[in-house]
């Protein structure tokens, strides 16, 4: 689950171009969305594309994203039980 | 500033799978009809889409030439047949061309050069015997309408006498891919400001306006241009303001320029793609600006969302509409169900329309809105 | 008549305002000197990372202007407008898309489709300066700073706005060139 976390770190950081921040810089329970890191609905989706490019879990409706994609522990969680 | 104070609009053509001209267009919506059709297999990974497309492409032209300049041409043409203007040689005829993505087949032929915009309005021009100012405007969603209002503005400044306005996009696999990336698309035909809208259809066609400042030009009776205005949210980059900021400043100073009072108005040709935020977006605008009880409609139903084009395509219908007495029902709703309260038409409507709003809104935060008036 | 109260240029990898270079690169690829450019300029504003590289020429162009000319915050939010041009229209980023359409298997980029429209710098420069007022984006042959200032000018004419930035911004298969000036009518 760690390696799993760190990975998405860094995927988040190359995937939507967030130049001035480091893995160590994103904390696991921080909301990504709004204040937290301050991604928006654009990078939601690219979030979508993500996983299913790297992860081939599929997304059908982009409200569901909320919650998956609320931290990187709940996204961790999420990818882990999608792909038992 | 010229000394003029008119400033009129007509002569419209619209090509669309509902026909090859404004009339014909108007007859078949007139008539429910809708050029929104099923595609299965349309999307990036074979889904089903919904679009208007034309399938039959009548050749005005010989020899190969894109789809694109097939319509620009053969709605130019027809425009242009409804007055008496010559174009070889007159300096004084401006021409501006509204488009988003142009020639797009040709990038995904993989020829870059072929598709730059400047191209194609080249080509235009030369099959026309244009040779005075020419423009394009590509501004997203509103490009058709802030071209009709540049159009207004280089006339009321002298820079031109008259001005042929004309827009076109096609439905291509770029954009389809595009607004799927973006989950834009509707899971069904688009259902503007519909409690259970779910999305935009994409549509494709052309059409033309000529603007001029000399009523005498036009064999059919033109509508007076009071003008209109562009302003930005400066909100966010895709999403439109929740506020409807961008799209209220442009009505008011519209209204204000024009000296015209919100009551007055007796209908609004709204942008209403289908999308749960746009539509909400316009619902809040026009309570804020005091045109919640106005008769409205969005044309998307009918012509699905024709990108830069729609904002000639719906003006030109606006024009339709004065010269039949008839306000078109709001087609693809089932139940209406915005953030605020509209008064959107669920009927078509025979009554005289003295004074028609035309809104748009598009990515980039951008908004538009022009006024036109019934001579009547 | 318009007075030009300032000119700022982007291109050969050096920012130049009013005739004077302020800052250079060595070299290296137009993307890295854009980085360069930010850093030097100060912007702390992330969401430039997400920008397209058009969609950045312009935004540093115009946040070097407002730097230079911070006069400009005293024209009220409705009176800046903004009158872009190029010749690309966003066709850069376009190829970049399709790319990922029309691979084997095809990838569409919500991120990268969202600058596929030219006047979507615009609308970054609008969010950035909170400019509410008016904006059109005009795609040309190639480089006419007399058509840019007509359009303008009507814009000042009309009035509609009483400052226009008016910029030819094009950025194109690693080739770029960005003019931007800040203009008003001659005797305000």
């Amino acid at each position: 689950m760690e390696n799993l976390k760190e990975q998405l770190k860094q995927q988040i950081i190359q995937i939507l171009n967030m130049e001035d921040l480091t893995p160590a810089d994103i904390n696991d329970e921080a909301p990504l969305f709004g204040d937290g890191l301050g991604l928006d609905s654009i990078d939601a989706l690219e979030l979508i594309v993500m996983l299913e490019q790297q992860y081939k879990i599929k997304i059908a409706n982009p409200e569901e994203g909320k919650e998956i994609f609320h931290s990187i522990n709940s996204l961790a969680n999420f990818i882990t039980e999608k792909t038992k | 500033m010229r000394n003029t104070p008119e400033i009129y609009m007509g002569a419209e053509n619209i090509i669309s799978p509902l026909g090859p001209t404004a009339a014909a267009n108007f007859a078949a919506c007139l008539n429910n009809h809708t050029g929104i059709a099923e595609y299965p297999n349309g999307g990036l990974n074979g889904e089903t889409l919904f679009a208007s497309r034309i399938s039959q492409m009548s050749v005005a032209l010989k020899g190969k030439h894109s789809r694109i300049l097939q319509l620009l041409y053969a709605s130019v043409i027809e425009s242009v047949l409804q007055t008496n203007l010559t174009l070889q040689g007159n300096q004084r005829i401006a021409l501006i061309f509204s488009t988003t993505k142009g020639d797009i087949e040709a990038l995904e032929q993989g020829d870059n050069e072929t598709a730059h915009l400047g191209n194609l309005q080249q080509q235009l021009s030369d099959l026309i015997n244009h040779s005075g100012l020419a423009q394009v405007v590509s501004n997203a969603c509103i490009s058709g309408s802030a071209a009709l209002v540049l159009a207004h503005d280089l006339i009321s400044t002298n820079h031109a006498d008259h001005v042929i306005v004309t827009g076109a996009d096609v439905v291509s696999r770029f954009t389809t891919t595009g607004f799927q990336s973006l989950h834009a698309l509707g899971s069904s035909a688009c259902r503007p400001f519909c409690k259970t809208r779910s999305g935009v259809s994409l549509g494709e066609g052309a059409a033309t306006i000529i603007v001029s400042a000399d009523k005498r030009i036009y064999k059919t009776a033109p509508y007076l241009f009071l003008g209109g205005a562009t302003s930005n949210d400066a909100n966010h980059i895709s999403g439109p303001s929740r506020t409807g900021e961008g799209l209220y400043r442009a009505i008011q100073k519209t209204l204000h320029r024009a000296n015209v009072a919100v009551s007055i108005i007796d209908f609004i040709s709204a942008h209403g793609t289908g999308t749960l935020y746009n539509d909400d977006m316009e619902s809040i605008a026009f309570n804020r600006a005091g045109l919640a009880a106005t008769p409205l409609n969005s044309m998307k139903g009918y012509f699905g969302h024709t990108l830069g084009a729609a904002g000639v395509i719906e003006t030109a219908m606006c024009l339709q509409s004065m010269r039949n007495n008839t306000l078109l029902k709001n087609i693809g709703m089932v139940e209406p169900g915005t953030a605020q309260p509209v008064n959107v038409l669920t009927q078509h409507l025979q009554t005289p329309v003295n004074m028609v709003l035309k809104t748009a809104s598009g990515f980039g935060g951008c908004n538009a809105a022009l006024l036109i008036k019934n001579t009547n | 008549m318009l007075q030009t109260l300032i000119n700022c240029q982007i291109a050969n990898h050096a920012l130049t305002i009013n005739g004077k270079q302020q800052f250079v690169a060595d070299g290296g690829e137009p993307e890295a000197f854009f980085k360069q450019l930010y850093q030097h300029l100060n912007c702390e504003y992330p969401k430039f990372y997400k920008m397209d590289a058009q969609s950045k020429l312009g935004f540093l162009a115009v946040e070097a202007l407002v730097q230079h000319y911070p006069g400009i915050k005293k024209f009220s939010d409705d009176d800046v407008a903004l009158v872009f041009s190029n010749r690309s229209s966003s066709l850069d980023t376009d190829a970049r898309f399709w790319k990922g359409v029309a691979a084997a298997e095809p990838v569409a980029s919500p991120a990268l489709f969202v600058y596929t429209l030219p006047n979507i710098v615009q609308g970054e420069i609008a969010i950035r300066n909170k400019w509410y007022g008016e904006n059109i984006f005009l795609v040309g042959e190639e480089y006419n700073p007399k058509q840019l200032y007509q359009n303008a000018e009507i814009l000042l004419q009309t009035g509609k706005a009483n400052a226009v930035v008016a910029m030819w911004v094009d950025f194109m298969e690693g080739q770029y060139q960005a003019v931007c000036e800040l203009l008003i009518s001659k005797g305000e």
